[in-house]
Parts: C-alpha cells; structure tokens; sequence
C-alpha cells in the first residue's frame, strides 16, 4: 500500500512557496527595483542616461570607417570585395560586414573607449538615440530640479534628436520623425517623410536645442559644478553650425530633387542655411572661435600625445573620448600607411581624381599634361596639396628608409606590394616621423573633428552663393561667398579669388571644389557631396585613376583604377533592411533597391 | 465485438513555461561596468559625474500565458476476444498566444529599441494515431503476435512575426514550424563546370568566392542576383510527419523471437554532415571516405558531391541547396532470439541453485532502408539538420545469458 502524505504535510510544503511568491518574486525587478523615478528623479541620474547618446555619436573617420566616407571616389581602395563593392555599388554586400560599415553595424556603444568611433552605428545607434532623446525629453516633469537643469538635459536632448535623425537621412532619406516614446504594445506605423520634411522637423529640434545650450560650458550655471569636464559637449557655437550644415544639405539639388522635384538648390533653404552659418561667424568674429594659422594646421587632427584632446580654437565638435594615446596609431595606419612603414592590414591612397582638384600654387587649375612635368604634377601646388598628401619620394620622416615609395616596380616597397594602390598617400593626419623607421609612432593622436570652423565658412560660402550670388550675403551680414571663400584660402597661403571664378564653370564650381581641397578626406562629407550635388551619376565621375610610373620617373600614365558603378537613383540612397520595408507600404524602400 | 468505445475531449491550457519574467515592467541598467560617466574635457579628458545609465527591457503589460485548445476524438475497439486491439485518435490543437521573443518580431526601427516580446503567435495542429494488436496464443506452446502503430502530425504556424508584406515563400506563415528554408540547385548534379561557367551564371552577392565543381544554385525570385531571398522552405519539416512502427514476434515452446521496426517519412534533412568539425575533440575537418570518392572533379563530373574545400567555405556554396531533400528511413530498431533453458536440462541448472536461465541474441539498428548514406547516425541527424558532428550510428549485437540464482 502506498502511504498518503498527510495534508499539513502538503501545506507545510506549499505556503512557503506563497509567501516567497507573494513578497519576493511577483513584483519586483531583478535589477534591485530601479524605478523610472530613480533614473529621472534626480539631476545627475538623468545626464548619466542623457549622456549616454554621446558614446552613440558616429565618426566617420574611426577605426574601420573612412571606407565609408570615401565611397565618393576620393580614394581607392586595396582591400578586396569588402570595400570595394562600395565602388561597385553593391551596398548590400556592405550589410553585415561589421565595422567595415559604420551604417548599419549594431552594437552597443562602449563609453569612453578610445576605439568607439561609433560602434552603435548610424541606423541602429541613431533611432535608440532619438528614443533615448524623446524619453528625456518626456520624463522631463519627472526630475526634481531646477529650471537650469532641467534645461540642459532638454537642450542636449533636443539636439541629438534631431543630429541622430539628420545622421540616419543623409544615408538612407527621408525617414518617419520620432518624437514619442513608443510603449511596449505599440505597433508604429509612421510613413516616410520626403527628406526636407524631416529636415524641417530637424530644423525645429534644432531651434529648440539652440535656445537651451550654453555658449561655453564652463561659464555656464551647471557646467561651473563640472569645470574642466565639459569639452565635448554640444554647445550653442557648434549646434548653429551643424543647423548650417543640415539646411545646407536639405537645399542641396538631390535632396530638393527627390522632395521637389527640382535638383537645383531650394531657394528657402538655401537663405535659412546662410544665416545659420552667419550667426557662428558672428561668433567667431567676437572671438569665440578662430581659425587655426597655417603653420598649426596638423594640429587639427593630431598632437604629439601629450594627454591632452586634439581640441583647437577651430574646433567646434568632436567626439569626446578617453585619452586616446598610442593605441590611436593602429587606426591610422589601418587606413593610410603601406606596410614596409609600418602598417597593418591594406590601405586607402587618393585617386588621382581627387588630387586633380588642388590648384597649382598661383590659383590656376591643374591640367592633365601637367602629368609629364616633373615641376608642376606635384610641386608648385596649393600648399594643401603637401599637407594631404606624400608622393612618390617624400621624406615620412628622419630616418633614411622613410620616404614613400610610390612608383610602380619590384621592390617590397613600390607599389602594388606596398599595398597601395595610388601614387598619393594620404598623410593628412600622419605627421611627420610617424612610422616603423622613425619610431615616433608613440607620440601620437589623432581625433578629426565632427564640425570645425573652416567648414562653417565653405557651408556659408555654397549657401549664399546658391540663395544670393557670388557677391550676396545674409540678411545682415558684411560676408560675400567670394569674401568666405577667400578666408578659407587665405590661411592656406593660396591667392583670392573674385566671383569670376577664373578656371571654373561658375563660382558654385569653385566653392565646390574648394570644400573638396580643404575638408579633403575628414569624412563628413565627399561621398554626401557627391550625392547631394547630384553629380554621382554623371558619366565623368565614374571612372577613378591612377598615375603610374617608374622609379626613375621615365614615364607618367594615367590608368583606369575603377569605373565606379552610380547608378541614377540607385546608388544615391542605401538600401534600407529588407524586413524594415516589409512591414508595411508606407515604409517604402529607396528606388533602385 | 468485445469492446467498442468512443472517446471526446475538449480543453484548454495555459503555459508560461517559455516566457521570461519581468517582462511587463520597464527596466533599466544602470553603470554596467561599474564605471563612470562620458569622458569630456580639454586639455585633458576625465570622466563626467553622470555615471551613465540606459534602457533595459520596455515593459509589455499585456504578457500573458499562451493558451493550447485541444480536442481530441477516439475509437477503442477490441475484436476476436480480445486478441485484435484498435485504437484510433484524431486530434486537433489550435496554440493562441504564442510568445514571441523580441528577436523573433520586426517593428519599425524608428522604435528605437529591439522588439518587446508578445503574446502574438498563433499555430494551428492536427493529426491522427493508430494503434492496432494481434495477439493470439494459438496453442499452449506457439503463441504469436503483430503490431502496427502510426501517426501523422501536421503544423501549420498562422503567425510568427512575419512582416505583413514579405513575400510568401518567405514566410514562416502558412509552413510548418522551424521549417529549414535554403537555396536550390539547378538539379541535382548541377554543378560550376567551369570559370566560364561561372562568368555566365547568375551572379551571388559576393561572387569572388566562386569555384568551379561549386553547386549551382536557382535564382528564385529571379531578381539577377542569388542571395538570401533565393531560400525557399524544405517540402517537409524537420521533424517527420509520419511515423510508424510495425513489429511482430513469436514463442513456441521455451523459444521466442521479435522484431521491431521503426519507420519515418515526410520530412526534410541534410546532407550536410560532409566534414565533420571540432566535436571530436579536434579543429581538423574529417571527411567520410564516402564523400572523398564522390566528390567533384574536372574529370568526374558525374557524381554527386561538390568539389572538395577549406570547411570553412563549404556553408555557403549552394551546398544549402543540396541538403533540403525530403527524407525517409526504416530502421530495424532491435530484434532478437532467445530460449529459456527448461524441462530436462533444468536439472542441471537446480544443483547449481539457479533458478531462471535465458539465452538470448539480440541486435539493434541491424538494418537500415533509406536513400541517405549509411555511415553516420541518421537518426540523430534526421531530427537535427544543423548538427553535422555526429558519432557514426551503433550498430550493437549482444550475446547474452541470463541467470537468477
């Protein structure tokens, strides 16, 4: 027979069980009960969670990413199918090749490593930023602050909503703008806006931020309490300037093509982006920023490791980070550097195209035939020539081996076994001593700005000349585009120009090019650039080109490196994920895709 | 006619046993690392004093338990006294609520955080059982029985978080469930013959991988590129739809023998076990010496194998294509003789104080009737395409004596 347990047996089993249940297990979280009040309830809680959109910024130039920036033809690329198949057009083949691809990586963004340029990625990193925006920007009531606290949080939130949907459209267009948070039973089903409606819901994000941001942090109410640790947090100077940059792109003739219908640049935007950039003008005028002098002009991208940020009076933004240190040089020389200097997997050297657009030194263009002139094809150039760019026996540094090989031939050295695959090693952000020979390697960082002054003065120059003329300007302002331009070229040592344009197709031709020379390789902008001036397509700018030649310099060629694939409107937005614009019609794909 | 019986239930059950708890409350993380805030600062970056903080899960209140509606009809018959035994089920299950994890659902990306888990899959079931028995002990010393059971499972999923505009191949809707999908060849002895040939296929999305003896695989959808929307569902799920599994056996006099036999067919599986990786303990691919002589060459195109690659290649070389093919086996699970020592020679066994002696020959897997190669465990790897580290089946026969004392 089998025995029975008797009930207070079973009882006695069961009702710990209850309890346990009733107090312990049904009502709390595992995360030792953190409430939304403990997030947003006080100040410094709620900037620890604001804050964190900081580390979800992108920079294009890190680690993996100037394969991205440099789609736009500026460089040509000896990696095999991983980037290449940028220039071939195949994006999809991009999907999914981790951070070879800063647009649609997805990880979660590590804080002040040295490293994360942007890891979160500018799709997914960008929509968890603008809800992490919208929840600060609506939990708002919940902090127990004053009005300056809650201001602050309001006017960074404000920003980077608008900056994270601003990064997101300039890939992929136009985009549904998300300013709600959406709850866990929510089945959004937002259409895509043209990009100049997203961009005017950009603009007014951006209003609000501007409003709210301080000037200079370390002057301001709250930023007095963290003195010396504010740097790298947006302020008023820089939101202006990317309000300039935003507009700018919204005017530009892809952007008012597929809103428009019309891909020349919008009139209204086109005023609105002048005066933006005029007001950080202003301010630079009154001495809040400066162009860096010509002789510091490396100092915009790299020092000498000295622990301190490569944070100059010309710098309006950059991605704040831990001190970098040595370890910095294995981005660099990821990217720039052959392999007999110390390099560490393939490189990306200039097409000649794109060093055909430096002037001669006299503000003359350069001319093909100039190829076989052994005073002209490098030397006698606009100053910034050398400073991009090593040719071919350039001195790198101290050390007898460092000079760059650039010929074609045999040697370890000379190309294609350095792994390069052009004559023109970009060394804007290598300074000099900085490879194996030298030893330098250590005394050394590198940090590109996200926005700096010179390119508040191109934006202007294009806005202006698109809404005004060569010698128009902001309601208000003394600045012709003739007048920005030659500020620009002025530091570098390079003539003035007048709204002749000698040389040029037009003045817009000429502030084009000079955006190119002077933000040559930054990555924030050629491959947009090239989209947004609606030029990607035409059939000129398709192929890339070499120059090769011998050691002795017996011979200059030109050859064909790649005849890109642009496919009009493919290849002028990303595909966006498949299952994305599965989900319903009016989340439509981008054409071509 | 002894018995005739019919049966009917219908019922509803809960089961959260796949759901996660918490999941309705928000939760947040904060300082992971036990570290500190965002670094800012010129000269010199330091820390913030904002340790920093994010969004964990996004509460959903509406989780809940999924429900299961089961109806179920039987027969019960009993014929012949007692000796022939019937059973027959027909059943049905429609499972509402399902949980889907947030990895299993698409929102917009505009929401800004992975999919919230929700109660929202739906799966229709049915099927039937059979069961029939023979039994007769025809004299006192020869008795004999058969047996005879199968069923047939079918699943449909209704929803599993498909976006409502994927195309329908595509879908887990309308499929069986974890239904394997994968690209097809052009047939099945379809190979890249040569570069040329390759220059002249269809391209893939990455197609400097390419070699010649690759398989050559169908572009679907037929969109000039072969790519992930060229896979397409197995006829047949993974796991089989149909079962059966006769067996039979016998005494006569202190003798008796069994055979039984299981049998599978309606489902897909995989040739995919060529190498065989690192489960052995080792990162050197192994291949089966069968594959070795079979594979593809220039001069041997006939055969059936794609030529032979780094391992690490292999995955994705339209071998996917290759390996989706419906499937059946019938196996000779186990059979078996055995005498039990009596009578005259029991005597013997009583001056050595044992009580009951049996000998006995048995054997499992003896036999195996399936179009797929015999040289690894099929059982396992019918149930498991993705497990290609498998042990070679066991084929065991034992020689045994039984004694009680």
């Amino acid at each position: 027979m089998k025995t029975i347990l008797k009930p207070h047996w079973i009882l006695s089993i069961i009702l710990p069980f209850l309890f346990i249940s009733c107090e312990d297990y049904l009502d709390r979280t595992p995360e030792a009960d953190i409430t939304e009040e403990d997030i947003f309830g006080t100040f410094e809680s709620y900037m620890g969670y604001a804050d964190y959109n900081y580390a979800e910024v992108v920079d294009l130039l890190g680690q993996y990413a100037p394969y991205v920036p440099y789609w736009g033809g500026e460089g040509l690329f000896i990696f095999s199918d991983k980037v290449t198949a940028a220039n071939k057009g195949e994006y999809w083949t991009l999907i999914g090749r981790g951070l070879v691809n800063y647009y649609w990586v997805n990880n979660r963004p590590r804080i002040g490593d040295w490293d994360n340029f942007g890891e979160g990625g500018i799709w997914y990193g960008g929509w968890r930023g603008i809800r992490r925006s919208n929840t600060a920007l609506l939990n708002i009531d919940m902090l127990q602050g004053s009005e300056e606290q809650k201001d602050i949080i309001k006017g960074q939130s404000y920003f980077f909503r608008a900056y994270f949907h601003q990064q997101i459209i300039e890939g992929f267009g136009g985009m549904p703008y998300a300013d709600v948070i959406f709850e866990g039973t929510d089945v959004p089903k937002l259409p895509r806006l043209s990009y100049q409606e997203t961009a005017e819901k950009i603009d007014a994000d951006m209003d609000k931020a501007i409003a709210l941001l301080p000037v200079d942090w370390d002057n301001s109410i709250l930023g007095q309490n963290s003195q010396g640790t504010n740097t790298g947090r947006i302020t008023k100077g820089a939101a202006m300037a990317l309000k300039g940059r935003f507009l700018l792109y919204a005017a530009s003739p892809l952007m008012n093509g597929f809103s428009n219908n019309d891909f020349s640049y919008n009139e209204d935007f086109s005023k609105r982006s002048a005066a933006a950039s005029w007001e950080v003008i202003k301010m630079a005028n009154e001495g809040v920023y400066s162009l860096v002098p010509w002789e510091d002009y490396g100092s915009l991208f790299h020092n000498n490791n000295d622990g301190t940020n490569v944070w100059t009076t010309e710098t309006l933004w950059l991605k704040p980070t831990k001190e970098i240190g040595s370890l910095m040089w294995s981005t660099a020389r990821l990217h720039w550097h052959p392999n007999y200097l110390g390099a560490e997997g393939g490189m990306t050297t200039a097409s000649q195209n794109f060093v055909d657009r430096f002037e001669m030194a006299d503000g003359s263009r350069y001319k093909v035939e100039y190829d076989q002139d052994n005073n002209k094809r490098w030397e006698n150039r606009d100053p910034r020539f050398k400073a991009n760019i090593a040719v071919d026996r350039d001195k790198v540094g101290d050390n007898v081996n460092s000079v760059w090989h650039g010929y074609v031939g045999d040697e370890p050295s000379a190309r294609p076994n350095n792994q390069a695959a052009s004559t023109y090693l970009i060394n804007k952000f290598i300074p000099y001593g900085m490879n194996t020979f030298d030893n330098e390697w250590r005394n050394y960082q590198f940090r590109p700005s996200l926005i700096r002054l010179a390119e508040v003065y191109l934006n202007y120059a294009e806005a202006v000349t698109a809404a005004y003329g060569p010698l128009g300007t902001a309601p208000g302002a003394s600045l012709t585009a003739v007048d920005a331009i030659n500020i620009i070229r002025e530091r570098a040592g390079m003539p003035l120009v007048t709204e002749a344009a000698t040389g040029y197709d037009s003045f817009m031709d000429l502030v084009r090019n000079e955006r190119s020379v002077e933000l040559a390789f930054e990555g924030n902008g050629y491959w947009v650039d090239i989209r947004r001036w609606y030029i990607g397509h035409l059939q000129e700018n398709k192929p890339l080109y070499t120059l090769d030649f011998d050691k002795d310099w017996t011979f200059f060629n030109r050859n064909l490196h790649t005849l890109r694939v642009f496919d009009n409107p493919k290849h002028y937005w990303l595909p966006i994920y498949r299952e994305q614009v599965q989900l319903y019609p009016e989340f439509e794909q981008n054409p071509g895709w | 006619m002894n018995t005739l019986k019919f049966r009917y239930s219908n019922g509803k059950v809960g089961s959260d046993a796949s759901i996660d708890r918490w999941l309705y409350t928000n939760s947040y993380i904060v300082n992971p690392a036990g570290g500190t805030g965002m670094e800012f600062g010129a000269p010199y970056t330091v820390s913030s004093p904002y340790p920093y903080r994010y969004e964990g899960t996004i509460a959903n209140p509406d989780i809940q338990w999924e429900t299961s509606h089961k109806i179920d009809y039987g027969i019960e018959a009993a014929f012949f006294d007692n000796r022939l035994l019937f059973t027959y089920d027909y059943f049905t299950e429609h499972r509402s609520n399902i949980f889907l994890s947030g990895g299993d659902r698409v929102l917009p990306a505009y929401y800004g955080a992975d999919p919230v888990a929700a109660n929202v899959g739906e799966v229709d079931i049915k099927g039937w059982e059979i069961e029939t028995e023979f039994r007769n002990q025809a004299s006192r010393s020869f008795g004999y029985w058969f047996k005879f059971g199968a069923s047939y499972v079918i699943d449909n999923v209704i929803f599993k978080g498909d976006p409502e505009l994927r195309p329908d191949y595509q879908k887990q809707e309308g499929f069986p469930m974890d239904i394997v999908r994968a690209t097809l060849n052009q047939g099945e002895h379809s190979f890249y013959s040569s570069w040329n040939d390759i220059y002249n296929s269809v391209g893939t999305e990455n197609n400097s991988d390419l070699l010649p003896g690759d398989f050559k695989t169908l572009d679907y959808n037929a969109d000039g590129i072969i790519n992930a929307d060229d896979n397409v569902p197995a006829d047949y799920p993974i796991r089989p739809q149909h079962t059966y599994s006769p067996s039979a056996g016998l005494s006569y006099k202190n003798f008796s023998a069994s055979v039984s036999f299981y049998g599978v067919y309606n489902l897909s599986s995989g040739l995919n076990w060529r190498y065989s990786g690192s489960s052995f303990g080792s990162s050197v691919a192994r291949i089966a010496n069968h594959y070795v002589d079979n594979i593809w060459s220039p001069e041997n195109e006939r055969f059936g194998e794609d030529a032979m690659n780094a391992s690490s290649r292999f995955s994705s070389r339209g071998r996917q294509g290759f390996i989706n093919y419906p499937r059946y086996y019938l196996r000779l699970e186990n059979a078996e003789i055995s005498y039990n020592i009596t009578g005259q020679n029991a005597q013997l066994l009583e001056k050595l104080n044992i009580s009951n002696a049996r000998i006995s020959l048995s054997g499992n897997n003896l036999l195996m009737f399936s179009p797929v190669y015999l040289d690894m465990d099929k059982v396992s790897q019918l149930s498991n395409v993705s497990n290609r580290h498998m042990y070679p089946v066991l084929r065991r026969v034992n020689l045994g004596m039984h004694l009680e004392f």
